[in-house]
């Protein structure tokens, strides 16, 4: 019997014995069964400032879980190696959900990420982990392309505290074409999101030749300000060759700051430059007195003057979860 | 002539080496991993838990 998986808006009809586009899901005698649950491929204790969420409890650690496979298959993929593998190829470690939550307590991290592939993808285990996560006064973030459908992710946002989500292109065009979606679920998953009250970051990767004109920018941040609001933090993301897009050079910084200027000109507050190490905008600026809050290096705070979540200079209140 | 036609069936001979072999792969990796999942477990190779690797920061992107 050939069933229908409900999880994220491909919808994959599966056969007997075969998995879904996400190389997740296998129908089994009829039944979908989650291959990688319990098996993450990769267990790391990262800076928060990675995901990157910069407006979340700065300075903290994030427990952070990934398993092979992933539903969306974009051909830029910085971790083409477990993303694109089907899990049989991938090694893993056996670590069913309470076992996250002890390693994540162990070693003293505030939050359990759930990254580096997609979370809409290890659906189950996510979701498992985080209602255990939740139990022990931790929290819970997401770091994902958006791929989910809206029933799923609705039931997930109950748990989850914070989300940054990959707003790769405005045009359906390029996710058809280079990542083998589509643009409205994304768009309608960070709308849910900020409904849901899940603390939101959007990361956008500027790549040549692709999304950085100036039009697209735009477009880009005037729906973010008019749909998810000014206060919500935008990261542009410097673009390397990688996977099946090695023809294309690395984003130049020019146009990381031209991208950033627009963002700012369009309304939004808070704007970053990620993947460049040395940048003063990888540091949170008051938007009302323009005073320095979180000075960043890298991943690393080197001050934080934030109290009580508002500038301690003119008392602007500033957007985040910051105890 | 003899050479040409011992050429011919060499080659033919590889490519249908090369076809059995993909698909008895492919045959082979769906029952193993319908075997595997029957079972609850992973398809793929168990690594051991290594603290240090953990405390490492993850190389991966994200």
């Amino acid at each position: 019997m050939k069933i229908q998986c409900d999880l994220c808006p491909k919808r994959c009809i599966i056969s007997p014995g075969e998995s879904g586009d996400c190389r997740i899901r296998v129908n089994i005698d009829g039944r979908l069964h989650a291959v990688t649950y319990g098996y993450p491929c990769a267990l790391h204790v990262d800076p928060i400032e990675k995901k990157p969420l910069f407006h979340f409890l700065p300075g903290t650690k994030a427990f952070s879980i990934a398993t092979a496979g992933c539903n969306l298959h974009c051909r830029n993929c910085q971790n083409w190696e477990i993303s694109q593998s089907a899990p049989v190829d991938v090694p893993a470690y056996k670590a069913p959900p309470s076992k996250i939550v002890e390693s994540a307590l162990k070693h003293n991290c505030e939050t359990v990420a759930y990254t580096y592939t997609d979370p809409s993808a290890f659906y189950e285990y996510t979701l498992d982990t985080s209602k255990l996560i939740k139990k022990e006064n931790r929290k819970n973030i997401i770091v994902s392309a958006g791929y989910f459908n809206p029933v799923p992710l609705r039931r997930l946002c109950r748990y989850i505290d914070g989300a940054n989500i990959d707003l790769k292109f405005i045009h359906d065009k390029y996710y058809r074409e280079i990542c083998g979606g589509t643009l409205k679920p994304v768009l309608d998953v960070l709308q849910i999101l900020v409904e849901e009250g899940v603390h939101l970051e959007v990361t956008n990767l500027v790549i040549p030749t692709l999304n950085d004109n100036s039009r697209d920018i735009k477009k880009l941040c005037s729906w973010i300000f008019n749909n998810l609001g000014k206060n919500i933090p935008l990261h542009f993301s410097r673009f390397y060759p990688q996977y099946k897009m090695k023809n294309l050079p690395p984003t130049s910084i020019s146009i990381l700051k031209r991208a950033l200027n627009i963002a700012k000109d369009a309304g939004l507050e808070y704007v970053y430059i990620g993947n460049v190490i040395g940048e003063k905008w990888e540091s949170t600026f008051c938007p009302n007195c323009g005073r320095l809050l979180i000075e960043r290096e890298g991943y690393y705070i080197k001050k934080n003057v934030v109290k009580y979540g508002c500038c301690p200079y003119c008392g602007y209140s500033i957007y985040g979860v910051w105890s | 002539m003899k050479r040409r036609k011992f050429l011919k069936i060499l080659l033919f001979t590889v490519i249908g080496i090369c076809f059995a072999n993909i698909l008895s792969l492919a045959e082979k990796y769906t029952k193993k991993t319908i075997r595997l999942i029957k079972n609850n477990k992973y398809p793929g190779r168990i690594k051991p838990i290594n603290e240090e690797t953990i405390l490492k920061e993850g190389s991966w992107s994200g």
